[in-house]
Formats: C-alpha cells, sequence, structure tokens
C-alpha cells in the first residue's frame, strides 16, 4: 500500500521564511499586527493567496493539504467550499471539532461538500486542548468528555451517512430515523484523520479513525506510540493506518538547511527561548503538548541543542508557532528521514514549510521523487 | 439595503447624521434633506442634539480624551488594523464616533499614512465607508477622482458632507454633498443616484433541493446523472459528459444568472433534503462578484461562535457579502430527526442567543456570555478576523414571540405575501417594537413570480403548474392574474405565486414597496432561465437603469449645479 503525502494551507499566516519573520504575506499572522503586513491589492483577500498555493500543491504531486484551524484563522469549512471549484485533485482535510457543529448538519456540509469536489473532503478530528481555550470556542464540555462526544458524533455522522433511518440515543446526541437524503447519501464517506495523544482519544480513535496523526515525536518513541494505537484497534477488530505531521527544511546541501535554521534561531529574542525552555506555553489539557514539550531540554544555547536526532529539530514552535519538532537537511537526508519513518509505521504524511507556496514546489520537485514509500519497504523485506 | 448589519440602533439615520458631524469636524449639524426609502425615516432624531454636543468640544480634545480613555461603548467593528501604523489605534477613532452616536454605521478603513490622529485633528480622518459589503473592492477607488484610495490621499477633503456610504447610499445624502458632487463631477453624481435608487433590493433564490424544466413542477437537478434514472440520451447518441457534473454546476449557473441579469443578491434556501446551504454559498464566493449571498439555516446549525468564525471566514473572503437568514425549522418530530432534541419553546430564545453570541464575538473582545443554550468565556475575534462585519440577519415569523426577535435581532424581516392592509399593519407593529429597542428594521418579501409578455400566457403557464402539483393547498381553479396561494412547489418554498404580465407583476411589486417594502426574496422555476427573465423584464420596470436614472429620480439634486 502506498502512502499518501499532504501539504498544509498556512491559515496562521505566511512569514517570508523560517529564518524571519517579516515580512508576512497579506494580513493573517497572530501577535505581529503592523509589523512588516503586506497589503493585498484592491479586491483580493487572503484567499487569493491560500488558492495558489492550493494549487502548487496539487500540480507538484500532495494529495492536498490539512486546512489548520485555530483561534485566530479562517475555518476550513469555508476554505474548501471556496477552493472546491478551481482545484482538480488538491483533498481538503477539514479539522473541527465535532462539539460545534450538529451531526446531521455536519453530515450534511460534508456530503455537499463531497458533491461540489467529487469526493475531495476529508475530516482530522480533533477534541480540543481544553483548558480556558475550549470555553473562548463556547464549549464548557470536560476533556473526557469530549472524547465520547466524539465518538457518538462520527457514531451518528456514520449512522446517517447511508440514508438511514438512523436512530441512536447517546449521552450527547439523540436521534430518531435520520438519514441523508439521495442523492448527498451516495457519495463516500470522508477519511478520517483522527488527532489526540491522551488515553480516551487512543479509545475513540480506534473506533473511527482511519488514519492516527500524530506530530513528529522522536522516532522509538513514535515506533512505540504507533505499536499501542494498532494494538488498541486491533482489539476491537479493526485496522488503523498512522501519520505524521510534520514541518520539513529541506535544501540542496544539509548545510545550507541548517544554515535557515540558524539565522532563524539566532533572530529569536532571549526571553522567546527562555519561555521556550520552560516548558508547554498554555495551561490547556493537550497530552500532545506535553509530550513535546518534554522532549525539550532545559537549558538553550544554540541552535545545535535543540537536534534530537540526526536531521531532527526540536524548536519550530519557535520559529512558526505550532509543533515543535521537524526534519532538517538535505533533500535526500530529509528523504531518507521521511521513509524510516514509513519503516517504522507511517502510511501518510503532512508536511509543511515556509512559505508554502514556493516550498510545495521545492519539496514537491525535489523530495517527493526520492522518497521510496510503502512499496519499497515491503520490497525490501522480502527481498 | 447595505448599510444595516450593524449592532443595535445603527441602521437608523441618527447615526449617519452625527457621524456625519463629526466627519465635518463639528460644523456640520447634519442635512437631512434627501429620504430615500419608506424605511429610512424610521429611527427617531436625535442626531442634531448629538452633533451639537460634538460641536462644543473640538476634535483634537475629543481625541485626546477618548486616547486616555477609550469609551466602554467602542464599537469594535470600526477598528481597523491596517490604519495606523504608529499614530493612535483606530479604535480611538471608532470611540471617538461610538461617543456621540449610539453605533456608528461607519467603519475607518483608510487615513493618512501617519495615523488618523493627526487628520481628525484637522477635521476628520479622510476617508470613510460603510459596512456595506461591497465597499472593500469598489471604496478602494475614490469616486470623487477615480485614482486608487491605496494612496490615501484622493479623497475629497469635504469628505465630511457625504454622510452616507459611497457606495450604498441607501438612506440618507447631503444635498450639500450631492451638489458638492455634482459641481466636481457629474458622473459621480451619477452613480451617487443610481446608487440611491438602488435602496430597493432584488436576491433571487437558489433551491438547494432541485430546480425544475420550464412548464414542469417535477424536481430535478440538472447536470447530474442519477444511477436511477435512464441515461438522458438514446444509446445511438453518444453522451460525452458521464458524471462529470453536479448539481453544483447548476447552482453556480443560476448565481451567475442572478448576476447577470441585475440581481443584488441569491438567497440560499435551506433545506434538509438538499445541499447544505453554506457549503453552497462557500462554492459561490469565488464566481461570484456582488452578489450578496444570503445563506438560510437553523441555529441548530451548530455553536454559535463556531459560526460566527465561520463567518467571518466568508467576510473575508467575500468583501463582505455574506448574510444569515435564520430558520425556525419544522416542527419537534423533524427536529428529533435532525439530532436537535429541543422543546418548542426553546426555538425562538434559542436563535435570540444564537444571535447575541455571534453578534458579541465578532464585534467585542473580550466577550464572555452565559445563556440557557450558549456559552462562552473570553471570547471575540482578534487578529485577522476581527471588524468582520456582523452578517445581516433575515429573519421571518409571524407569531408576537417572532416579531420581538425580530425586533431585538434581525436586520430585514422577511414577510409572507398577504394582503396589502394586513402587511402593513404588521410593518408598524414591528416599527414600533424596534423603535422601542432604538433600532430600525427593513423589510422584506418573499414571493414566487410566474411573469410572461401578457396575463394570458401567464395563466396558461399557471395552469398548468396547478395541475402537476399535487399538494393539496393547490386552488381549484386559477381565475385571473394577481397573487395566488399554493401554487409554488414544495420546492421553492414561498407561500405565493404572483402571477401576470411583466407590467402588473411589477406593478403589484410597486405597491409592496409603498409599504415599506425594500428586500425582494424572488424565486420561479426554472431559476437558471426565470433569472434571465425577471432580469431583464420586471425589474426594470422597479429600478431604473443608471443611464435613465438622472431623470427618473425620485431625489432631487440640491443647490446649483
Amino acid at each position: 500500500m502506498s502512502i499518501d503525502i499532504f501539504w498544509r494551507i498556512p491559515t496562521h499566516g505566511e512569514p517570508e521564511s523560517h529564518r524571519s519573520r517579516s515580512p508576512n504575506r497579506w494580513d493573517l499572522f497572530p501577535g505581529y499586527e503592523g509589523q512588516g503586513r503586506d497589503e493585498l491589492p484592491a479586491g483580493y483577500s487572503y484567499i487569493d493567496y491560500l488558492a495558489e498555493i492550493a494549487h502548487a500543491a496539487e500540480i507538484s504531486g500532495f494529495q492536498g493539504g490539512l486546512i489548520p484551524s485555530f483561534p485566530m484563522t479562517d475555518e476550513p469549512w469555508v476554505i474548501s467550499s471556496v477552493l472546491a471549484r478551481e482545484t482538480r485533485t488538491f483533498r481538503f482535510m477539514i479539522p473541527f471539532q465535532p462539539g460545534f457543529l450538529n451531526p446531521i448538519v455536519a453530515a450534511r456540509m460534508t456530503a455537499s461538500l463531497q458533491r461540489a469536489t467529487g469526493g475531495r473532503a476529508l475530516y482530522n478530528v480533533i477534541t480540543g486542548g481544553g483548558g480556558p481555550q475550549q470555553l473562548w470556542w463556547g464549549d464548557s464540555v470536560a476533556h473526557d468528555d469530549r472524547y465520547t462526544r466524539t465518538t457518538e458524533f462520527l457514531d451518528v455522522v456514520r449512522g446517517v451517512w447511508r440514508g438511514g433511518p438512523f436512530s441512536y440515543q447517546g449521552k450527547f446526541y439523540q436521534v430518531e430515523d435520520a438519514g441523508l437524503p439521495d442523492p448527498l447519501s451516495k457519495e463516500d464517506f470522508p477519511e478520517i484523520y483522527f488527532s489526540g495523544s491522551s488515553d480516551a482519544a487512543l479509545a475513540s480513535a480506534s473506533k473511527h479513525a482511519d488514519f492516527y496523526l500524530t506530530w513528529l515525536e522522536p522516532f522509538a518513541q513514535l515506533r512505540e506510540k504507533f505499536a499501542r494505537v494498532r494494538e488498541k484497534t486491533a482489539a476491537l477488530g479493526r485496522q488503523i493506518k498512522c501519520a505524521v505531521r510534520v514541518d520539513i527544511v529541506a535544501r540542496p546541501t544539509e548545510e545550507e538547511a541548517w544554515e535557515e535554521i540558524r539565522r532563524g534561531f539566532d533572530s529569536l529574542s532571549r526571553e522567546t527561548v527562555e519561555k521556550f525552555s520552560g516548558g508547554p506555553e498554555t495551561g490547556g489539557e493537550s497530552v500532545g503538548a506535553r509530550r513535546q514539550a518534554s522532549n525539550r531540554p532545559k537549558t538553550i544555547r544554540g541552535y545545535e541543542d535543540l537536534i534530537v536526532e540526526p536531521n531532527v529539530w526540536s524548536g519550530f514552535a519557535l520559529l512558526r508557532g505550532g509543533q515543535t519538532q521537524g526534519i532538517v537537511g538535505s533533500y535526500e537526508q530529509v528523504a531518507e528521514r521521511l521513509d524510516q519513518l514509513v519503516e517504522l509505521g507511517t502510511d501518510a504524511f503532512i508536511l509543511a514549510s515556509t512559505p508554502h507556496l514556493e516550498e510545495a514546489y521545492r519539496v514537491g520537485e525535489e523530495v517527493l521523487p526520492l522518497v521510496k514509500g510503502r512499496q519499497a519497504s515491503s520490497l525490501r523485506a522480502v527481498g | 439595503m447595505g448599510c444595516s448589519g450593524k449592532g443595535a440602533g445603527a441602521a437608523g439615520s441618527t447615526p449617519a447624521v452625527a457621524a456625519a458631524g463629526a466627519a465635518a469636524g463639528c460644523a456640520v449639524a447634519g442635512g437631512l434633506e434627501v429620504s430615500l426609502s419608506p424605511a429610512s425615516v424610521v429611527g427617531g432624531d436625535s442626531a442634531g442634539a448629538s452633533a451639537g454636543a460634538c460641536a462644543k468640544a473640538t476634535a483634537r480634545e475629543n481625541v485626546r480624551s477618548i486616547a486616555r480613555a477609550p469609551p466602554a461603548n467602542t464599537h469594535s467593528r470600526l477598528l481597523n488594523p491596517r490604519c495606523c501604523s504608529n499614530g493612535i489605534p483606530c479604535r480611538w477613532v471608532a470611540g471617538f464616533f461610538a461617543s456621540i452616536t449610539s453605533s456608528p454605521p461607519f467603519s475607518v478603513r483608510w487615513c493618512q499614512g501617519g495615523g488618523c490622529v493627526p487628520d481628525l485633528a484637522r477635521g476628520m480622518p479622510r476617508a470613510l465607508q460603510c459596512d456595506c459589503g461591497v465597499s472593500d473592492r469598489a471604496g478602494s477607488v475614490c469616486l470623487l477622482h477615480g485614482q486608487q484610495v491605496i494612496n490615501r490621499r484622493c479623497f475629497h477633503r469635504s469628505a465630511g458632507d457625504w454622510l452616507k456610504c459611497w457606495l450604498c447610499l441607501d438612506r440618507i445624502v447631503s444635498s450639500r454633498g450631492l451638489a458638492r458632487a455634482k459641481r466636481c463631477n457629474p458622473r459621480l453624481a451619477r452613480f451617487l443616484l443610481k446608487k440611491a435608487n438602488m435602496s430597493i433590493e432584488f436576491l433571487w433564490q437558489l433551491p438547494a433541493r432541485g430546480d425544475g424544466h420550464y412548464g414542469d413542477a417535477a424536481v430535478r437537478r440538472r447536470g447530474e446523472r442519477s444511477s436511477l434514472e435512464p441515461a438522458p440520451l438514446t444509446q445511438g447518441v453518444s453522451d460525452p459528459r458521464g458524471e462529470r457534473f453536479s448539481y453544483f454546476d447548476h447552482l453556480h449557473q443560476i448565481a451567475r444568472a442572478a448576476e447577470l441579469s441585475g440581481f443584488d443578491g441569491v438567497q440560499i434556501q435551506h433545506d434538509p433534503r438538499g445541499d447544505e446551504s453554506w457549503i453552497i454559498a462557500g462554492y459561490l464566493v469565488r464566481g461570484t462578484r456582488r452578489l450578496k449571498l444570503v445563506t438560510e439555516f437553523e441555529a441548530s446549525w451548530g455553536s454559535s461562535v463556531y459560526a460566527a468564525k465561520n463567518a467571518a471566514s466568508f467576510q473575508r473572503y467575500s468583501a463582505g457579502r455574506f448574510a444569515w437568514h435564520l430558520r425556525a425549522g419544522a416542527g419537534a418530530n423533524q427536529r428529533r430527526k435532525h439530532a436537535d432534541p429541543i422543546s418548542d419553546e426553546d426555538v425562538l430564545p434559542r436563535i435570540g442567543e444564537f444571535l447575541q453570541v455571534a453578534r458579541g464575538v465578532l464585534t467585542q473582545v473580550p466577550f464572555s456570555f452565559k445563556g440557557r443554550f450558549f456559552e462562552v468565556q473570553n471570547g471575540g475575534f482578534k487578529d485577522g478576523l476581527d471588524h468582520q462585519p456582523v452578517p445581516q440577519v433575515y429573519w421571518s415569523g409571524t407569531s408576537q414571540a417572532a416579531l420581538e426577535l425580530s425586533a431585538e435581532h434581525a436586520d430585514v424581516h422577511v414577510l409572507a405575501p398577504a394582503p396589502i392592509g394586513e402587511l402593513r399593519q404588521t410593518v408598524e407593529t414591528l416599527n414600533q417594537l424596534a423603535g422601542a429597542r432604538n433600532r430600525s428594521l427593513h423589510f422584506g418579501l418573499r414571493l414566487d413570480l410566474l411573469a410572461r409578455e401578457t396575463d394570458g400566457e401567464a395563466l396558461r403557464d399557471a395552469r398548468r403548474f396547478r395541475g402537476q402539483i399535487v399538494e393539496l393547498s393547490v386552488p381549484s381553479t386559477i381565475e385571473g392574474p394577481g397573487l395566488w396561494n399554493g401554487l409554488s412547489t414544495a420546492r421553492t418554498g414561498a407561500a405565493s405565486v404572483l402571477v401576470g404580465s411583466y407590467g402588473r407583476v411589477a406593478e403589484e411589486l410597486s405597491k409592496y414597496r409603498e409599504i415599506g417594502i425594500s428586500s425582494f426574496v424572488l424565486g420561479a422555476v426554472p431559476h437558471l432561465e426565470e433569472a434571465y427573465r425577471i432580469g431583464a423584464h420586471v425589474l426594470p420596470l422597479l429600478r431604473p437603469r443608471s443611464r435613465s436614472s438622472s431623470s427618473a429620480t425620485s431625489i432631487e439634486l440640491g443647490g446649483k449645479s
């Protein structure tokens, strides 16, 4: 089974590069108001730039892209439907928290989006980091309960998908004789990428997810995590695949790649770095964020201190926010690391690099052709 | 239409005039000489008082005091993050307006490069713009000089005289402003007059579940091939289409038809048996340029914050063209089917909370709320998502509670057709209810049209429809042209169809206009063909075209020309 490689749509803004945050392309980069933000020409908005990236990704061989949703970003449902008509193969990976939508409405939205795109929608189901953030979204349900809700939500969406009649009595959702109308009910159910590192998350993922999605973690740790997920799902008689979200910096030579990181790191203020080494930034309940933070050194003198294994740098959050670990190296090295990840059980990647437009072409043209993927490893096993 | 969709009280003329007073450095007390639509006179008149109070303080002092302590009622939609890179942020300029008007309709979008404060001290930030939505694109060209506003210098010095949105102008224009426009730019004057006459709004319905053919009431999804139906062409004829097209392609065509034939927007129908309206709206954003996308849905859609956040993205991507039409939805049975087991009594209160929270997070940071259905803590949109216009809220309903809801939260109350006298009464009631809350409402009418060249043709088609529709409410005979209940197909959702020649239909519609209805939500099957028909034959009778507007206008130019 070959692997799927996705790109990312930078809903959270587009600095010019990893090495410098200014100028920013257009209007969305939190916390940098007024600092070198470019103005779009009249009549254009950020979606015009995102459309460029989606095209770049589909032209250069990516499956599609993750469209992250944070409090300060635009929403992926909107972006997918807006870009539906002008893209051809780009698959829209829509992260959302099930609690925010009525499941029947969500089923109709999804089926309509499938109809509008020719089946190019897929879910990234997230269940929320919790804490004060969750009430910002207007959601007051507690952490472990939210996973119950996620499970129920997906039960209902799946239940009504083929047209019903479907009835359900859950803690959070109750429906009677529900079903998607024809012809919406003829669409394929979207693939589900599932995020969440806690036990409650794994339990929920094992029931519904097609892919278990995680940030990059130290390779050994990741191998162990994937094994655990597979074990849990196998116990339920299901199979699950594993996916890794990873930032990359790929250059013709390794030196150039690390130079990019060094310059980005050297431009950071001391406070930023100290705060980063101090532990997780938010008081949220995200287990994944805690796992990432626990892999950081306590004192950081230079960017080298954040190299956790060959070609893996754990300071990406400093340069761009979001996840911390990413792969840095020559085109060949990056492809090799990706293949190592495939070997330890990865079936899909969501890659990203800044700026997303140019890097989509670079990674698509220079790195992807070097990735052997799944077929290679199975052949090796045979040979 | 256009400048509504603001906070409480924003839609009236008062804020516009008061803001104008401010705009001219407190020199103009507000020339309320031209009133454009029947609805425009609603909303009280405290403008003089506000402007007078304003005149006592110089603009500079105002700004200083505001800079020290931004007023609590600062209307955050006025904030413009791009506006001041190094001056006092615009929110304080906004606060300046907020302090003299209850809720200003303007947003300060562009100003001098050095920030707006020096400008305000001299009198006014140069460029005022309303939240009507069309603004982002069209507003970036100076209407007086035809230059890009990007250079921030071209707005006319006397911008203060122009008390209204340059683009939608749906209510009040200072006649001094118009006279000046005529003097310095006749083209602009014509443009303004045209805009003024366009205060009437025509929306075309987008049928979410399927359309029909001419003279045929059966539901069809044009472009889509159902596997249940036989192949459309005989085996002897090759068919290149395969399954490449879906109903979305047709919806896109209808929207384009509506845009090309002169409609102001589309109303994207909510039908649980059809495609989902928000997805349709998104699908249409990039293919349309100026259509307002009025998206119909129920408050059971999901969390209000999530809806508002999706709406903010829509506004960013469509230059503010996104609007909401809230529906109460069907009865308890249907709700149970839709994972929404709330009681009948809770439906309207939930819509109220939904709108309150949505408006809150779109306009205030931080925003907290704890109601029966929604809860938010320290909410509100920041960074790129702030300052997005709250979607205009369309709402319909006839119960007392529904009317109260309208008065409290809606921008446009959409009525079902009824005898004029009855509607007039509803309009008056609603005006009173809204007035008591210091708000004003626009009024809309949801109606299907069956317009043909002659009454006879229209009747023939009406009778044909009657024969095809299986619903019980179909009238037994169609005796003559006029308003007929039950003739609509279930798919269009309108209560009545107006049958008649183009002239007759236009005449009937203008009667509704006289009682204050300014927003017509129209539909007819098949929607694409009929959009062109209505656009070509009916709309021009109700809305003078631009080239004839200077003679046919209902507005007179003040001053010498």
